[in-house]
């Protein structure tokens, strides 16, 4: 009985940020009815993603990374991969840093994740900007940057919680 | 919120490290190659997203319902608190519309008899479903939205959809219970269209702004802010005379037009049951209609281009007074305020 609540345990542990990741994908869809916010919506899972590939790598392996943006671009309906292939990156670009970054403050990671994420969404507009065919407006996309920063912070305190409450409580 | 950093010890095992290198290039390729493939194969991911909307809009819908919930009880905090100026100016235009409703109720009469009297065939009654919106654009990629109706309700592909202003934008991808409907906002979005007030015919392009632009105008069009912009049914895609919106901006040959479907409060959307003259995709479809050159008009386009069957040319359309637009946003047309005597707006224009 033990044994196997404790294998539940693990299982939630790995479970609960890949499924809050396909839950916050959507959370940028939801009628807000605000086409303005709908358009510089933040992507919420890419904070997830490079949470959660820095703190518990085990519970965002690079297959969850890659659901999580297949369904964003399946939600999107246009070219399936782009968001895929950035939180994949996100994910490789954490891990490649992982060791330098855990003994970083808060700011310097909140810094980190400014930088990388806006290296991923120029990448972002330029491969949309080759599937499409077209030369995107700059604007969107920046102020998508940049409320994507702003909302890592709460974000990243609410993971911490969540954190928490997974692992140092059991 | 400093990290220990007894965890960076977990990574040390070069076996793993391996593992996690072959990953990441997998799933980087593999992300590529559906890039590649999406590209390359677009019926092909067209048939595959009509599959995999039908799993996301159930989510989309149950997930949305909380936000809809508050948005609807924001909405009645701010009733009750200006409820009384609201109920008298809703009561206002009540009456207004009831006035509109006789002239319409009228009009249309008159309109059955003429058609009757010409022989014209009715296009102006077309079935539609109605249906609810369950997601926004969300992202800067794409303007598009999913219905909660599909297939399983008679909704296909090119079908326009509508709201109660105007034209919203058409279907491209459905599922059995969901389907997506691209935004006239949207970049891939091309529809022919007229100006009422000069009948010069254009395509509306959409460039994800706000407001779409009009491409392939005649070189001597007198286009001017105010003018109304209706669907010209050339192509068969869309029927003619749908209220598209108003020209918002005139600058060289820069002609602008804000929408008169309210993107921003998309509920509840009209799809119409209207088939296309001939299935689009049997041409080069109306989303590949090429960047328009200097030279090109709506008309030189429509014959070279999607258009499999084009639209016999007619005098610029007459729309029955009142407008098809929103009073507020229809700018050519005075609407009738507290005073207008029905029968001398019934009286004016006679429909076609």
């Amino acid at each position: 009985m033990a044994q196997a609540l404790h294998r539940a345990l693990i299982a939630t542990r790995l479970a609960v940020p890949f499924l809050l990741g396909l839950v916050l994908a959507v959370l940028s869809f939801v009628p807000y009815g605000s086409p303005d916010l709908s358009i510089v919506m933040p992507s919420l899972t890419l904070p997830l993603v490079f949470y959660w590939s820095l703190h518990r790598p085990e519970a965002m392996p690079f297959w969850a990374a890659f659901v999580i943006g297949l369904w964003q671009d399946i939600l999107v309906g246009g070219s399936l991969g782009l968001m895929a292939l950035l939180l994949v990156l996100a994910r490789g670009l954490v891990d490649n840093q992982r060791q330098v970054l855990l003994t970083q403050s808060f700011a310097i990671v909140w810094l980190v994740f400014a930088v990388a994420s806006g290296l991923l969404t120029a990448l972002a507009w330029v491969v949309a900007g080759l599937w499409w065919n077209h030369a995107f407006a700059v604007m969107p996309f920046f102020v998508h940057w940049g409320l994507g920063v702003a909302v890592y912070v709460p974000l990243a305190m609410g993971f911490r919680r969540l954190d928490q409450l997974l692992y140092e409580q059991a | 919120m400093r990290r220990s950093n007894g965890r960076a010890a977990r990574n040390s095992n070069p076996e793993r490290n391996m593992a996690q290198r072959a990953s990441f290039a997998v799933f980087v390729a593999v992300s590529l190659g559906l890039l590649l493939v999406t590209k390359l194969y677009p019926t092909l991911t067209e048939q595959v997203q009509g599959v995999l909307i039908d799993v996301a809009a159930p989510v989309v819908d149950v997930l949305g319902e909380p936000v809809l919930a508050f948005r609807s009880f924001g909405g009645r905090v701010a009733d009750t608190l200006d409820g009384a100026d609201r109920v008298e100016a809703l009561r206002a235009q009540n009456e207004r519309l009831k006035r509109w409703r006789d002239v319409a109720l009228r009009l249309d009469s008159e309109n059955a008899q003429l058609r009757s009297l010409m022989r014209l065939s009715d296009e102006t009654k077309i079935p539609a479903v109605t249906t609810r919106v369950i997601s926004d654009p969300g992202g800067p990629f794409v303007r598009a939205i999913i219905l909660d109706s599909g297939g399983a309700k008679g909704i296909s592909k090119f079908q326009p959809v509508m709201d109660p202003a105007g034209v919203v934008g058409r279907i491209v991808t459905v599922g059995r219970h969901s389907a997506r409907a691209l935004l006239l906002t949207d970049l891939n979005s091309r529809v022919p269209v007229f100006i009422r007030r000069t009948g010069d015919r254009a395509i509306l392009v959409g460039d994800n702004s706000d407001r779409p632009r009009l491409a392939y105008l005649p070189m001597e069009s007198s286009v001017k802010v105010g003018d109304e912009v209706l669907t010209s049914g050339d192509g068969g895609v869309f029927p003619a005379k749908l209220p598209v919106g108003v020209v918002d901006y005139v600058r060289g040959s820069t002609v602008r037009v804000r929408l008169a479907a309210d993107l921003a409060r998309l509920d509840f959307v009209n799809v119409l049951a209207y088939e296309p003259v001939e299935r689009p995709e049997a041409a080069p479809g109306i989303a590949d209609i090429p960047a328009p050159p200097a030279d090109g008009t709506a008309a030189q386009v429509a014959e070279r281009g999607p258009q499999v069957r084009v639209a016999p040319p007619v005098a610029p359309p007459v729309l029955p007074s009142p407008s098809p637009l929103p009073p507020q946003r229809a700018a050519p047309t005075p609407v009738p305020d507290a005073t207008p005597a029905p029968e001398a707006a019934g009286a004016g224009e006679g429909g076609t």
